[in-house]
């Protein structure tokens, strides 16, 4: 009889240090809402008002902001098209550069050596974005080491090339820092299994490494992308006059047009556009890389 | 040869050769080298100096690919993102041999898994499979492409110990059926006697002692070989005169074997604990009086501690299931066969 009286009031204290325990979730909340979700919603509201650009008051809605997509489809099409095939190939040419780096810093023996390797490759992330396109101005403008080569008096200035590598040049240090913990935590008696199995230096990149790291490469594409596709400096100073990229477009609605509310819906359908891309290649990886297929199939067939 | 790392010398000129079909063990506690050894036979570690060959062949500077060794690794390292079959079929894939097409690749890799048993799961894939399973499926997998030499890591020490039986009897089968030549690394003396043509005692880079499973047990070379496999008592003593076979220990002569021409002067004598007899006291005989410190019953066996009048202690193993009639503080007299008794000198570094 007192076990169960005893057992009981146990329970209650359980239960109250949980609901306790509960309320240290509130901090964290109210950051994710104030400052991540709160934008969001603001700027999707935004993007169905009607009220003038610095009118705090987004009343009266209206679809009139997206109506303009219908209106002029095609224009707004070959926009988005060419932001994400930028915007891509620059995720792809940063990780053609981030990959060797990654495999040279994850074989250093020495852990200084090792520091100093990681420190540097990601100092590109402590330079700000307007800083580091201006470099590539300079280097690939009429008189810079690269810029001297191009066929115009431009130099390379105003081509979708000089974009692109200004975004791969973005890119590096997000694939890196996906790249380094998988690579990390590859076993390297795979690697000697392999080898010894007769595998050559090339077999044994394509058929272990390259496999076993698709999930972090593929994150790093990802993150790239999304960087990619909303930054505003690197295709403004680097890319042409016409034709110009998402980003710059809604600048100009905000800055030169005044019209915040066609931004706002500009925006938020870049971000689904991104989103989409993602969810997109991360079903993709799911599917195609046979790391993911070996994983569902031991999940079926249970232990 | 001799493998160094920055200074620290893991294999110290260490010279062997395994005869084909044969299965040298190399046998040491953890740090002795016997890893480094064996990945530098296998080409993932750099030899500082000396040489490799296989079959007359220099193999010293050919890369690991080409040089027609396979390797099991302790982790099993199979590939996770391949079925079993496809695991086994690596090798025939990238193995610059004869081009083979598909379907012959399929069957000499169930063949393979065939040796090991595992016939029926070629479909699955490693994440689903039992430890001893994976281990099997990495022998199958080193075996499909006819290596010349199989290297073993410590093949069988993630497993537990039913496991790991069952999986040293299965080796030690396959090892006859394919005639096998292979180099085997462990740390476990049962693993390495019941697999072991020979066996390569190792200590701190070198071969302490390199013969016959029995002769090691019976002749340790050094004293860290008796310390080592079976734990022998050693106990210090001098030599009278290296012809005799005779050792003075705490004051009193004993009859032994000398067949590592120990010379005269201070040595050790090593005794194996289950060689050891116990008596009531007596004046006579081959042995030496003792004091039982403490009685241990441990199933097919008794340990009994003992000290001697000089202070230095032993341990004897007294076969039986039956409680022993000694207790602490009885006086008792320990004998042995003069042949179970082996003169060393101090430990060689």
């Amino acid at each position: 009889m007192s076990d169960r009286t005893g057992a009981i009031a146990v329970r209650g204290m359980k239960e109250r240090t949980r609901r306790g325990a509960s309320l240290l979730f509130i901090p964290g909340i109210l950051i994710v809402v104030v400052f991540l979700l709160m934008p969001v919603v603001l700027l999707i509201l935004r993007s169905f008002s009607s009220s003038p650009a610095g009118n705090p008051d987004i009343f009266p809605l209206t679809i009139d902001n997206y109506r303009v997509f219908i209106q002029q489809f095609g224009y707004y099409a070959s926009h988005f098209g060419k932001t994400v095939l930028l915007a891509a190939l620059g995720a792809l040419l940063g990780a053609l550069v981030a990959y060797p780096l990654a495999l040279g810093i994850v074989t250093t023996r020495s852990r200084s050596l090792r520091f100093a390797y990681v420190f540097f490759a990601l100092t590109p992330l402590l330079v700000s974005v307007v800083i580091r396109s201006y470099g590539w101005q300079v280097l690939l403008g009429p008189t810079g080491i690269f810029g001297q080569f191009a066929p115009g008096t431009n130099g390379f200035i105003g081509t979708d090339l000089a974009v692109v590598i200004g975004l791969g040049h973005l890119a590096t240090p997000f694939v890196l820092l996906s790249l380094l913990p998988v690579l990390d935590n590859l076993d390297m008696s795979l690697i000697r299994a392999a080898r010894g199995l007769g595998a050559n230096a090339v077999q044994v990149f394509f058929q272990v490494v390259l496999t076993r790291s698709m999930p972090g490469l593929v994150s790093g594409l990802v993150v790239s992308f999304a960087v990619g596709a909303t930054v505003v400096v690197t295709p403004q100073l680097l890319g042409g006059r016409t034709d110009r990229l998402v980003p710059n477009l809604i600048f100009d609605e905000m800055t030169v047009q005044f019209d915040w509310n066609l931004a706002a819906s500009l925006s938020t359908v870049l971000m689904v556009v991104i989103a989409l891309v993602a969810v997109a290649v991360s079903l993709l990886e799911s599917w195609l890389s046979p790391l993911a297929r070996a994983r569902r199939a031991s999940l079926s067939m249970g232990r | 040869m001799t493998v160094s790392y920055k200074g620290f010398t893991a294999v110290a000129d260490v010279s062997f050769t395994v005869e084909q079909g044969k299965t040298l063990v190399l046998l040491g506690p953890s740090g002795c080298g016997k890893s480094s050894l064996l990945n530098a036979i296998a080409g993932f570690v750099p030899v500082t100096s000396g040489r490799i060959q296989l079959g007359g062949r220099e193999i010293t500077s050919v890369p690991p690919q080409q040089r027609h060794m396979s390797m099991v690794f302790q982790t099993h390292a199979l590939f996770p993102h391949l079925s079993v079959i496809d695991n086994v079929m690596f090798g025939l894939k990238v193995w610059h041999g004869p081009k083979r097409s598909k379907a012959e690749r399929r069957e000499r890799a169930m063949d393979a898994l065939r040796i090991v048993h595992l016939e029926d799961k070629a479909e699955r894939y490693p994440d689903s499979l039992s430890g001893g399973e994976r281990q099997r499926v990495a022998i199958a997998r080193a075996l499909v492409v006819n290596p010349e030499v199989l290297l073993l890591d410590e093949p069988l020490s993630s497993l537990d110990a039913r496991l790991r039986e069952e999986l040293r009897f299965e080796l030690a089968r396959i090892s006859a059926e394919q005639h096998l030549t292979m180099i085997y690394v462990t740390h476990d003396q049962e693993e390495a006697f019941s697999l072991g043509d020979e066996i390569a005692v190792m200590r701190a880079g070198s071969i302490q002692q390199r013969s016959s499973a029995s002769q090691i047990y019976n002749e340790p070379r050094t004293a860290f070989v008796a310390r080592f496999i079976g734990g022998s008592n050693l106990l210090k003593c001098t030599v009278p005169s290296a012809r005799d076979d005779v050792a003075q220990v705490s004051g009193r002569p004993v009859r032994c074997r000398n067949p590592w021409s120990v010379p005269q002067g201070e040595a050790y004598l090593a005794l194996r604990g289950h060689a050891l007899t116990l008596h009531a006291p007596v004046a006579d005989g081959n042995g030496l009086p003792a004091t039982v410190t403490d009685v241990r019953y441990m199933g097919a066996y008794s340990a009994v501690g003992l000290v001697l009048g000089d202070g230095q202690s032993l341990r004897a193993s007294v076969a039986g299931t039956r409680d022993l009639p000694l207790r602490a503080g009885d006086d008792v007299f320990v004998e042995w066969i003069p042949e179970d008794a082996t003169l060393l000198v101090e430990e060689r570094s």
